[in-house]
């Protein structure tokens, strides 16, 4: 249903990630780090609906380049970051530039990759929500072009 | 060896025809000062001996030529074997061999190998008379009174070096305190020689001899502080330095035994750290320990004031609880107290054993002996201080060290529970997603379904437990914003009170309160850890009362202990459970402590660590209402109190929100 991009530099967190989503429909590929993850984003031939990032990769930030890297691509592309459970500052730095939201991984008795999904749902629902506004904001700009287009058609006319 | 030295002999130790004295002090003990300067590792200058030294054989000469004596020695005591020793001689006939001779004035009297003078091995043995004669010498020493005799042969003290010694008249060397620390002797071949008048002269000199020893001690007594103060500032291990210390202090004040006492952490008792003698296999255990103001150690401690006292069961204040001696056998005591910049950090004391042979010397501390040890507890006071930062120092920069290492390692066994715990939903929905035919097909499937879900069950236990160490490592590194107390606990008893419960919640939050800084997410982790705790402890219902205000000043000294130096905003968990145990409440905040069955026990301890963090400090007073008069208001309740403080930093602010409050 959903172009996602998981970038995670753990090879499990990726695997099981990548399998959970593809079951729920979703097109996945995967980035093992923050310049894989980047350069994935840069060179997809369509921008991703959602790109799911590790907030820890090479540095303490990459959550933070990705998200960056994303939103300079397309701006309506969703960002969830992954974070480790009690490290919010991070992410909620991350939610201040513009993530959609982010997700703890290690939250006690709670199944993160349910979560995961739900938020993943969300995010697509959100990213569908606001490129429909976008058309129908270009659809009103054309109308309104073409009124003026026509109004002044109609001045110019002589009599 | 010769059986008799005639006078005439040469000696190898002087030229016998000059009329110059002979001997010196260096490495005598001398009776004030107790030690032999070799026992120092720095050396001692010698010019302040030398110069007592050329006193004291002028001196002697003196009173040789004032009483026309001719031969003269001074016999000083040896504390350190107890021994009287000749150290200066002057006149005709002395060898090395006869300067060597000392008396042991340990013995009793009447035993008859103590009527001698103990000669070396090598010594020529001297005439000697048989019987019970305890020698001049001694008998003046032990009786501190001017002796004199015109006829040795009849006398019944008289033991000799000499044989051409007819009269001889001793006197002695009075110490300021009183005790007799040495004889100034002269004999003289001549019948009847001495009279009362040279006794009096001798008696002038005799003092003058006391003063020049008294300097020279006190000289070297100067140097010896001044060389275990290097040393205390060279030493890196606090436990040797103190025992360092009561060693020195025991040599230098003629003590018998000295010990060390300090102030632990919470000042409240006093731990003894190191001791001379048998109390030193206690030092360092808790169990040796007075509180403050508990005898007269206690006494010291509490009025920062030096005490000297005699016998100390003469004292009022004595409790004896921890002693260097049995009481009978203890002649004095003398305690300073071990003055830091932070007030007095603790109490070293000497104590002086009652001893029947050496009555002789003087037993109570003088003045000089509190000055001395005063200075030894400065330079201590000063060293303990310097160790104790340096091992802070050390210990927060291991602990740092410690931190971050758990906290990496958190944060990978995390990833890699993340990880496993998908493979294992993706299993659990393949084994889900079987149909009855493909169930049939496959192995053991029962017996896979339950291996997977008892994984599955463990790791969620993993994620728990880790979820616990993560917030104890993390609980100090806090993320402070200015927050209203009030919301948080509005927001936090929302989130974490139970919605069908039959525990009674009362939230009474003092409007108006100014904002504190503090880490909301932490706070919150450790408000909805007391409020889970008294849920859990009210299994079958009751009360939980959570009440916020201003902490009065009297309540901030009782429980804050000092650390909290400004106003503090107060918070109450108060609820009707079983309470704590006076025992419980000693450990309650302490890691892997719990009463609980699941858990690390880490749950208060995490509080605590984020209290603290936040400045503030946290204590459970049980029913002790007493602390906090308004709580009598809401009657007396068996159950658990916690109370936790916040520091308010900005007075300022605090004072405008308070009047805004009342406006």
């Amino acid at each position: 249903m959903g172009k996602i991009l998981v970038a995670d530099d753990e090879d499990d967190v990726r695997l099981s990630l990548e399998r959970r989503l593809a079951r729920e429909g979703h097109s996945v590929s995967t980035a093992a780090s923050q310049a894989a993850a980047i350069q994935c984003v840069n060179e997809a031939d369509v921008a991703f609906d959602v790109v799911l990032t590790d907030m820890l990769m090479e540095s303490p930030s990459s959550g933070v380049e990705v998200l960056k890297a994303t939103l300079a691509r397309d701006v309506f592309t969703e960002v969830v970051v992954l974070t480790a459970y009690g490290n919010v500052a991070n992410a909620v730095e991350c939610m201040k530039m513009g993530a959609f939201d982010y997700v703890e991984k290690n939250i006690p008795g709670v199944d993160v990759y349910e979560l995961i999904c739900i938020k993943i749902e969300q995010a697509l629902d959100r990213r569908r929500s606001s490129l429909s506004t976008v058309r129908k904001l270009e659809q009103f700009a054309r109308f309104q072009e073409r009124r003026v287009e026509d109004r002044s058609d109609t001045k110019s006319t002589p009599e | 060896m010769p059986d008799e030295i005639s006078p005439s002999q040469d000696a190898p130790g002087g030229d016998p025809k000059s009329a110059v004295a002979h001997g010196t002090l260096t490495n005598v003990s001398l009776p004030g000062t107790a030690f032999h300067p070799s026992e120092f590792d720095v050396e001692l200058s010698q010019t302040s001996l030398a110069e007592a030294d050329e006193l004291l054989k002028s001196t002697l000469d003196e009173a040789m030529r004032e009483v026309g004596g001719n031969r003269a020695f001074l016999a000083i005591i040896d504390t350190q074997d107890g021994e009287l020793a000749l150290r200066f001689t002057a006149g005709e006939g002395w060898t090395d061999g006869i300067r060597r001779l000392r008396v042991n004035m340990h013995a009793e009297q009447g035993a008859d190998d103590a009527n001698r003078w103990d000669a070396l091995s090598d010594m020529p043995i001297m005439p000697r008379p048989s019987g019970v004669r305890q020698g001049i010498t001694r008998h003046v020493v032990a009786n501190g009174r001017r002796y004199w005799t015109g006829d040795v042969a009849s006398d019944p003290y008289y033991i000799g070096f000499f044989n051409d010694v007819r009269s001889e008249i001793a006197v002695p060397i009075t110490a300021r305190g009183g005790g007799t620390i040495g004889v100034l002797n002269i004999e003289s071949p001549q019948a009847d020689a001495f009279h009362e008048e040279h006794a009096n002269a001798l008696s002038v000199l005799a003092r003058r001899i006391a003063v020049i020893v008294a300097m020279a001690e006190h000289q070297l007594r100067e140097e010896a502080l001044i060389a275990i103060g290097k040393d205390l500032n060279a030493a890196a291990d606090i436990d040797i330095l103190m025992q360092h210390v009561v060693e020195q202090a025991t040599k230098i004040l003629r003590a018998d035994d000295c010990s060390l006492f300090l102030l632990d952490d919470d000042d409240a008792t006093l731990q003894l750290r190191a001791s001379h003698g048998p109390l030193h296999q206690q030092a360092g255990q808790s169990a040796a320990h007075y509180a403050v103001g508990e005898g007269l150690t206690g006494w010291v401690a509490l009025n920062g004031e030096a005490i000297r006292v005699g016998d100390p069961r003469t004292d009022g204040r004595w409790k004896g609880v921890f002693m260097e001696a049995p009481a009978g056998e203890i002649a004095s005591v003398m305690a300073v107290p071990v003055r830091s910049h932070r007030g007095t950090s603790g109490v070293l004391r000497v104590v002086r054993h009652r001893k029947g042979s050496l009555y002789f010397l003087p037993q109570e501390f003088t003045q000089a002996d509190e000055d001395v040890l005063v200075t030894l507890a400065g330079q201590l006071a000063v060293a303990v201080d310097r160790t104790r930062l340096l091992q802070r120092l050390l210990n927060s920069e291991r602990m740092a060290a410690w931190g971050e290492m758990s906290a990496r390692s958190a944060h990978m066994i995390g990833n890699a529970v993340f990880g496993v715990k998908g493979h294992l939903n993706e299993l659990t929905h393949l084994f889900n997603a079987m149909d009855a035919e493909s169930k049939a097909e496959t192995p053991k499937w029962d017996e896979s379904r339950f291996l997977l879900e008892s994984i599955t069950r463990g790791i969620y236990r993993l994620e728990g437990i880790l979820g616990e160490f993560r917030d104890f490592v993390l609980a100090t590194q806090l993320h402070a914003t200015p927050h209203d107390i009030n919301q948080i606990l509005r927001t936090v008893t929302a989130e974490s009170f139970p919605r069908h419960s039959n525990i009674d919640l009362v939230l009474n939050l003092s409007p108006g309160l100014c904002p504190v800084m503090a880490d909301e997410a932490k706070l919150k982790r450790a408000f909805s850890e007391l409020i889970e705790n008294s849920v859990d402890f009210q299994p079958h219902g009751g009360m939980l009362t959570i009440r916020t205000g201003i902490a009065e000043a009297d309540t901030l000294r009782e429980l804050a202990r000092g650390q909290i130096h400004c106003a503090a905003l107060q918070i109450e968990f108060i609820d009707h459970g079983p309470g704590l145990s006076e025992q419980d409440r000693q450990r309650v905040f302490t890691p892997f402590y719990t009463r609980k069955a699941k858990g690390m026990g880490l749950g208060l301890s995490i509080v605590k660590g984020i209290i603290e963090a936040h400045g503030g400090a946290i204590r459970e007073i049980g029913d002790a209402e007493t602390v906090l008069s308004s709580a009598s208001a809401s009657g007396r309740v068996a159950g658990a109190h916690f109370v936790v403080l916040l520091p308010i930093h900005d007075e300022e602010k605090a004072k405008a929100v308070q009047s805004d409050a009342a406006n």
